[in-house]
């Protein structure tokens, strides 16, 4: 197995304790930190990406790689130069206000980070006040919406008539969930649907191509 | 006084010892690690109880007062018809009833095994059917269907089954308001506060938010029903992995520590306040992030935590035919016998929740004619061995009496209890079985010839006149 090859097998396997040697070992033997990022580590990632579709990986290891790959990355990243990494974009996230159920929308932050999406996270009980300044503050590609009652799903529907009144923050893309919400609903409002947190990136990646 | 369903299967899933150990670390997680109390006034009734503030809106509570709530607990529940009539009492003999659920986002429609949105003429047709079946003691309106704003479809879908279901509620609310607009209607429904609870035809539920999130809203619940006289469920829906620890035992813990506090904070508002214990904790499926309603692990910790209840002497809310599945099908249909079979076996007192499938998204009469079987068939199977002296002399002597190589069919003890044996009413043991199942149709027939005849017991005129006026005053809110 070439180092490479190693690499993204720490990232698929989730070996926190062997990720760090492997890259330096990359980098000591002369290897561009660029490459070891596409064709080790996020290779792994896309490898994790694609067993979890298929059913072959679990939430769990998708998180333990997801870790993993932050292990390697604190090597590489203070080597890697401007325009190496892609964000693929930016995500405000929250449960809106009157609703306290966080369960869902935190594994859709941490898949959406696995999936090199930079996230802001304002927590449970946002307001869509709050939710359109932190668009402004921000500049999102994402507005993220989580709800698990009928009632609150009114506040993702506050919010996003919110968001529209706004020049500055009517373009933003929208995309809710949770066990209120459907497909109707989000067209409804002006939003998108995803069922589940590998949905979701999904979804989210669509949305900024 | 004999269990109203003679259980005589010896079932439990935890020990005395385990019960105990149980017992004893969420008396740890209580006492030294505490749990989040959102309610500024609850914070104060516990402190002067005896609780410990901490930081963060952190509450201990000690042992003592632990002890002290579980002496005023009352050991029972008595749930009353919308006429007054007492038809659930849980007491000494551990009796247990079956409930359904009136509304929710989606339905299965019966006629096309198909599901599509719930709206408020379904909601009558679920009232009516539960109304007819004999299986079914109480109901649960959640005000979930389509059509109505959401903020007041809990009071609708209250008011609907008023009118067409007579047996008790116990009602679901997205918001304490919505919950104490149903209270309302239904103290002026039997002619006011002290008469609704004395004879509640309604309880109501509440939950924490796992993993020990005792938020104001769920706190709130409590103090209404404390105040007014209404039974409560406390009931943490947690998923192994996710919102619980990821083994059973964590999640048993985890979960009886919150539903203690539930308890804890009924008895400090007042003393002798009607308080049901539910714990419903399920499995988060790490491949696709359902909390699961078909796992048999969830089933096997609804009974366990039945025994819990039981060890506390407090009525336990539990859970039948559940399914992850969206139609009825092989799959679902497995499940609910699992769920069925499981909780008819356990010391649980009120059962809730079925028939639901797709993990609660969608309700289906068809699948309460599927209860209304598993029930009757699972109650057989309770019924255990009658090893009574007077049944084994008969038995004795029966056998003497046949003697090697005869036949039973012409005895007298043959003819006296045969037809204590179950006899399917829906599912069929024919000799010679068509080539394909007719039962699907058959059942599709009887939904709609219970729905096109029965006709539940009317309301009176004055009771009428109270729902209207309330529906009014709701449907005006946002117009």
């Amino acid at each position: 197995m070439d180092i490479l090859e190693m690499i993204a097998n720490d990232v698929v396997e989730g070996e926190m304790d062997e990720i760090a040697d492997h890259v330096q070992e990359a980098l000591d033997g002369g290897m561009e930190p660029k490459k070891v990022l596409d064709e080790g580590m996020l290779k792994g990632m896309n490898t994790v990406g694609d067993l979890f579709k298929e059913g072959e990986m679990f939430v769990p290891e998708v998180l333990m790689s997801a870790k993993t790959m932050d292990e390697g990355m604190e090597i590489l990243k203070p080597l890697l130069k401007e325009g190496d990494v892609t964000k693929a974009g930016v995500v405000v996230m929250a449960t809106v206000k009157g609703d306290l159920h966080d369960i869902g929308k935190k594994l859709v932050c941490m898949m959406l980070e696995g999936a090199g999406f930079e996230i802001h996270d304002l927590g449970v009980d946002v307001t869509p006040e709050e939710i359109r300044d932190a668009v402004k503050e921000k500049n999102p590609d994402i507005v993220g919406m989580s709800a698990m009652l009928t009632t609150t799903m009114l506040s993702m529907q506050d919010t996003v008539a919110l968001l529209k009144q706004d020049a500055t923050t009517q373009n933003v893309k929208i995309m809710i969930g949770g066990a209120p919400a459907n497909p109707d609903v989000a067209t409804e409002m002006g939003a998108n649907y995803s069922a589940d947190a590998s949905a979701a990136v999904d979804l989210a990646v669509s949305l900024v191509s | 006084m004999e269990r109203n369903i003679p259980n005589n299967v010896n079932f439990s899933v935890l020990s005395p010892e385990q019960i105990q150990k149980i017992h004893r670390a969420s008396v740890t997680v209580l006492s030294e690690f505490g749990v989040k109390m959102d309610s500024a006034r609850m914070r104060e009734e516990l402190q002067a109880a005896g609780a410990q503030i901490c930081e963060n809106d952190i509450v201990k509570v000690p042992e003592q007062l632990i002890n002290k709530c579980l002496e005023t607990v009352p050991k029972g529940v008595s749930l009353y018809s919308r006429d007054g009539e007492e038809i659930i009492k849980i007491g000494a003999e551990n009796n247990i009833y079956f409930g359904a659920i009136i509304d929710v986002v989606n339905v299965l429609d019966h006629h096309t095994n198909k599901v599509r949105k719930m709206y408020r003429e379904d909601v009558k047709n679920f009232a009516v059917l539960e109304d007819y079946l004999d299986s079914v003691s109480y109901t649960t309106p959640a005000g979930m269907f389509n059509g109505v704003d959401p903020r007041i479809a809990s009071q609708i879908a209250f008011l609907d089954t008023c009118r067409y279901f007579t047996k008790a509620q116990s009602i679901v609310t997205a918001e304490c308001s919505g919950f104490e607009d149903c209270l309302h209607v239904a103290q002026d429904f039997v002619g006011g506060k002290d008469k609704l609870a004395e004879k509640p035809f309604i309880m109501y539920y509440a939950e924490p938010i796992s993993p020990f999130m005792h938020v104001d809203e769920s706190v709130k619940r409590i103090i209404v029903c404390a105040e007014n006289g209404i039974p409560i469920t406390y009931m943490p829906y947690s998923m192994m992995g996710g919102t619980a620890p990821v083994t059973p035992v964590g999640a048993l813990i985890q979960n009886n520590a919150d539903v203690l506090m539930g308890l804890v904070m009924s008895q400090v508002i007042k003393p002798g306040a009607s308080f049901i214990y539910g714990s419903m904790p399920t499995v988060f499926d790490m491949k696709t992030t359902v909390g699961s309603y078909g796992a048999p692990e969830f089933h096997m910790c609804v009974a366990a935590s039945a025994d819990l209840a039981d060890f506390y002497g407090v009525p336990f809310y539990g859970s039948h035919c559940l399914s992850d599945a969206k139609t009825i099908d092989a799959q679902s249909v497995a499940e609910f016998e699992m769920s069925m079979m499981s909780t008819m076996m356990s010391k649980a007192n009120l059962v809730h929740d079925g028939p639901f499938l797709d993990h609660a998204n969608n309700i289906t009469l068809i699948g309460l004619l599927l209860f209304d079987e598993m029930f009757y068939q699972t109650k057989a199977y309770v019924n255990g061995v009658d090893t009574s002296d007077e049944m084994i002399d008969l038995m004795l002597k029966t056998i003497k009496d046949v003697g090697p190589g005869g036949h039973y069919l012409e005895e007298r003890s043959t003819l006296k209890n045969f037809k204590k044996i179950w006899y399917p009413k829906r599912f069929k043991r024919l000799m010679e079985n068509p080539d394909e199942s007719d039962l699907m149709d058959r059942l599709i027939a009887e939904v709609d010839h219970i729905l096109e005849t029965h006709v539940p017991k009317p309301i009176t005129q004055e009771q009428e006149e109270v729902l209207a006026s309330y529906e009014a005053e709701f449907m005006s809110r946002y117009q």
